[in-house]
């Protein structure tokens, strides 16, 4: 039972999350019905989930709200940003019920029977105002037809003509338990069709193929009905078409009419129906003042709901698999790379051309199967996304500014352990954003900006990385204030020269704030070195660029996966290590003279001085071995190209990187090791680091 | 076996089983159940620029395994490797994390089962080591084995040392490795 509350909790959180969307959507355009039927099933699936589960005070809440939208979905209400606001509220307020169901909590309490009231308000405010509102939104049907469908307590008949799809039967659904609930609304008909059945040759117990007409003589409202079809719509046909008439079940001519199609080969056409339903049927003189029910043939054939085109959803069939087993599959996978790696080397010694050839369809299942397994671990970076639309929405109202959020790439794919990570960082800087970097209204417009400010997020991929920057067009961070901070803080001599690119850096340091005033939200001067440190535990790195006045972007660099990665094998001193093949740009040979003794550390290669980091020396091993030349891979670092110099490159190689551990925190130049075919271990080198280290070392050499 | 039962009864009294060993002639021991297994000496590839008692990582069944050279960690001369050497693969526990690690030893020697109440407290004065590494020791026959604290000793990730005496040595080493 634990078990399954776990699920339902999981399954909650993340109908929640989809609701959240839904609803942040809905503000910019409240018009969007696909939207409000999206809040709609959501609210639903929720009900019906807490219900299932025993948790009748989330159930009737939803339940409360779910009125709302369904009022709203059928045109009866105009959707508000103070709905919306309490939706919202509501939803929060969820949030934390979620796992406090019995809301033992006393706050949850109160919010709990404040929200109910509210959520009623809005409901019976509606009711009163039913029949002088007009809705802006129409929907196929006139307003008079809707609101008679909507009545309750008035007789009419529905022609319901329900056809499951093949496959109906597959996920367990039952059309039996369905017509049932229909029979139960009131007095009807059900007349089954079989003309789709096969012969007994190509008959398959497992599809469906009988399909229904239905008349339904009740005074039951329309959604009653929809709500009987709310699971079935998107695998069967289902139109329901609402008849002014009574006593007509009963009628003995109706059924004749009802048998006679049934055995001719069409579907009951509307103007039949329409016809004979006329003649037979006891017209209802409803409540609507409109005097144009009953409506001609043409009209009501519109008002036939093509629920199928309107409400089946782009279906990307997915499963849920636990992400343990993930993890799992990606060992497993990480084993067979290695494995494999060892077979190609026993083939590579012993020569044998059969071996060789299934070696070589190994090696390509098991590198198509890597990239499958890895692709299956990541997700789109878009549910982080939509989290920041509130966080922005939220508080942006409380520091009164306006804020266009735009969110670009939130199909690229991360690492889901990377985005968890993420989350938190990203959070910071959005916030920092927000309060910091975007200006009052009034001091835009002055400024000649709009006074709308934008917080832009963006994601990219570039070669084994991704990159995502928050680009705002707030006032920008000024490089002289940062410089004078750093040397009043002690960080900086007056006489140091820096990039502005270092300068930035210092906005990472700790306990390093600019903001003159302190607020809820920002500016304590606790958090960007956080930032920075979580980001560097996701071996990404973060860079800042900012120009007064126009705003400022930053970038964060962030591997694609923590765990396989194509790599170049090279030898050093005896030591084998792999440097990702994404940097590698071009490999050169140079003999060993040419950098022993080079003063400015620098080759000239193609016509072009590149600085090179002759790894002998700053791996501290003896200086450059017997052999007369060295290699040179160039490897492209941002926008810097430098060689590094290797004793011999061994090909190419797929990398399993596994951790070396906490021991070797200081060398993090080295992102990790992975084990080669015959059992020897080689060190991925991350070389990015590697140079600025170099870098930093020639900084110290020309200081002393 | 009087006094075994006598010991058994005594307050907080445990039978534990120790693995002994050697680090140049002295013995020191540590509860079997910290002990994974003991390797013989493969292939260890060094991490370039790290510290001295950090003798490189191990492929151990396809995990990667740090190894420490235990008589380096202890203020000793680096482990020369003989038939005798072995890796034990200890698991200890850091900051609430349980990690694997091997240690360099120059031979094992038995495994013993021992109530924890003859372990008697150390004499500060009289320790070589730093007392919070060592749990305290054990008299066998003549000679004594110092039981230490796994969990203190391996994780100490940092440059420190055993010894209180080469603590400065190390520190030195760091500068000169940060340069």
């Amino acid at each position: 039972m634990e078990e399954m509350k776990a699920t339902y909790i999981q399954e909650a959180n993340e109908l929640l999350e989809n609701l959240e969307s839904s609803l942040l959507s809905l503000e910019d355009n409240p018009n969007d019905k696909s939207n409000i039927e999206q809040v709609f099933r959501v609210m639903h699936t929720l009900k019906g989930n807490s219900s299932m589960f025993g948790l009748a005070k989330i159930a009737e809440f939803v339940h409360d709200l779910e009125t709302i939208y369904d009022k709203i979905r059928q045109g009866e209400m105009q959707l508000t940003r103070d709905i919306l606001n309490t939706t919202l509220a509501s939803f929060d307020h969820l949030n934390r019920i979620i796992i406090d169901s019995e809301l033992e909590d006393q706050t949850n309490k109160e919010n709990h029977d404040q929200l109910i009231y509210q959520i009623h308000q809005f409901i019976q405010k509606t009711s009163v105002s039913n029949t002088t509102d007009d809705t802006p939104n129409k929907p196929t049907k006139s307003a008079e037809e809707v609101q008679f469908e909507q009545l309750e307590n008035v007789p009419k008949t529905y022609h319901i003509y329900f056809e499951p799809s093949k496959e109906f039967l597959l996920d367990g659904s039952n059309p039996m338990i369905l017509l049932a609930e229909i029979a139960q609304l009131g007095k009807s008909i059900i007349v089954p069709h079989f003309k789709k059945i096969a012969s007994i040759d190509e008959f398959k117990p497992t599809s469906c193929i009988t399909y229904w007409d239905v008349f339904l003589e009740t005074t039951s409202p329309k959604s009653a009905l929809d709500e009987v079809f709310v699971f079935a719509e998107s695998s069967a046909t289902v139109e329901i078409t609402t008849y002014g008439y009574t006593e007509i079940i009963s009628n003995a001519e109706f059924g004749e009419f009802v048998n006679a199609t049934n055995f001719k080969d069409v579907r009951i056409v509307a103007d039949e129906l329409e016809a004979i339903l006329q003649k037979v049927g006891k017209k209802v003189e409803a409540i609507v003042q409109s005097p144009s029910v009953p409506k001609s043939v043409s009209e009501a054939n519109d008002a036939i709901k093509t629920v199928k085109a309107e409400t089946k959803e782009k279906v990307v069939s997915s499963i849920r698999v636990s992400s343990d087993k993930l993890d799992e599959l990606m060992n497993l996978v990480s084993e067979l790379v290695t494995t494999q790696a060892s077979l190609t080397l026993y083939n590579q010694k012993n020569e044998t051309p059969e071996l060789e050839i299934i070696s070589e369809n190994i090696e390509k299942l098991s590198r198509r199967l890597r990239d499958i397994a890895f692709g299956m671990t990541l997700v789109p970076i878009n549910n982080m996304f939509s989290r920041f639309q509130r966080l922005v929405r939220d508080v942006s109202m409380s520091l009164n500014k306006e804020v266009q959020f735009v969110t670009e790439g939130g199909e690229t794919e991360l690492d889901k352990s990377i985005i968890e990570t993420l989350t938190d960082p990203l959070m910071h800087i959005i916030r920092n954003s927000l309060d910091h970097g975007l200006e009052l209204p009034e001091k835009r417009e002055a400024l000649g900006k709009p006074g709308k400010g934008t917080v832009k997020l963006k994601a990219f991929y570039s070669g084994i990385s991704v990159y995502i920057q928050i680009i705002d067009d707030g006032k920008g961070i000024d490089v002289d204030v940062i410089r004078e901070k750093a040397i009043s803080k002690g960080f900086l001599k007056p006489e140091d020269v820096l990039s502005d690119k270092e300068i930035f850096d210092f906005i990472f340091y700790p306990g390093f704030s600019t903001a003159a005033v302190v607020t809820d939200i920002s500016g304590r001067g606790v958090g960007m070195d956080v930032v920075k440190r979580n980001i560097a535990e996701l071996k990404g790195s973060i860079i800042v660029d900012s120009k007064v006045d126009i705003g400022t972007t930053l970038t964060i660099k962030l591997p694609l996966s923590l765990s396989i990665i194509d790599g170049l094998l090279v030898e050093v001193a005896n030591v084998f290590y792999i440097i990702p093949l994404s940097v590698v740009d071009k490999c050169y040979e140079v003999e060993n003279k040419e950098m022993i003794g080079n003063f400015n550390q620098l080759l000239v290669l193609d016509n072009q001085q590149i600085p090179f980091i002759n790894i002998h020396k700053e791996f501290e091993y003896d200086e450059i071995s017997d052999t007369e030349n060295s290699q040179i891979i160039v490897v492209s670092d941002s926008d810097r190209r430098v060689g590094i110099s290797v004793d011999c490159i061994i090909g190419e190689y797929q990398a399993v990187v596994k951790p070396i551990g906490k021991y070797y925190r200081n060398q993090d130049f080295i992102s990790g090791a992975t084990i080669l075919g015959d059992g020897s271990i080689a060190l991925v080198m991350d070389t990015h680091k590697i140079i600025d280290l170099y870098t930093e070392h020639a900084k110290t050499e020309l200081r002393s | 076996m009087k006094s075994e039962q006598m010991n058994e009864n005594a307050l907080n009294g445990e039978t534990k089983s120790f693995l002994s060993f050697k680090l140049e002639s002295e013995n020191f021991t540590i509860p079997v159940m910290k002990i994974m297994e003991i390797l013989e000496v493969p292939k260890i590839t060094k991490v370039p620029q790290s510290p001295n008692f950090l003798v490189g990582v191990i492929n151990l069944r396809g995990a990667v395994l740090p190894v420490i050279d235990t008589r380096i960690k202890f203020g000793m001369t680096p482990i020369e490797f003989t038939i005798n050497t072995c890796i034990l693969v200890l698991s200890i526990e850091v900051n609430e994390e349980v990690i694997e690690v091997g240690a360099l030893v120059d031979s094992v020697s038995e495994v013993f089962e021992l109530n924890t109440n003859e372990i008697k407290q150390t004499p500060t004065l009289a320790s070589r080591y730093r007392a919070d590494y060592v749990q305290g020791m054990i008299q066998e026959n003549d000679h004594f084995i110092m039981v230490l604290d796994v969990d203190k000793v391996f994780s100490s990730i940092d440059l420190d040392s055993i010894t209180i005496a080469s603590e400065a040595k190390v520190k030195e080493e760091e500068t000169h490795t940060n340069e």
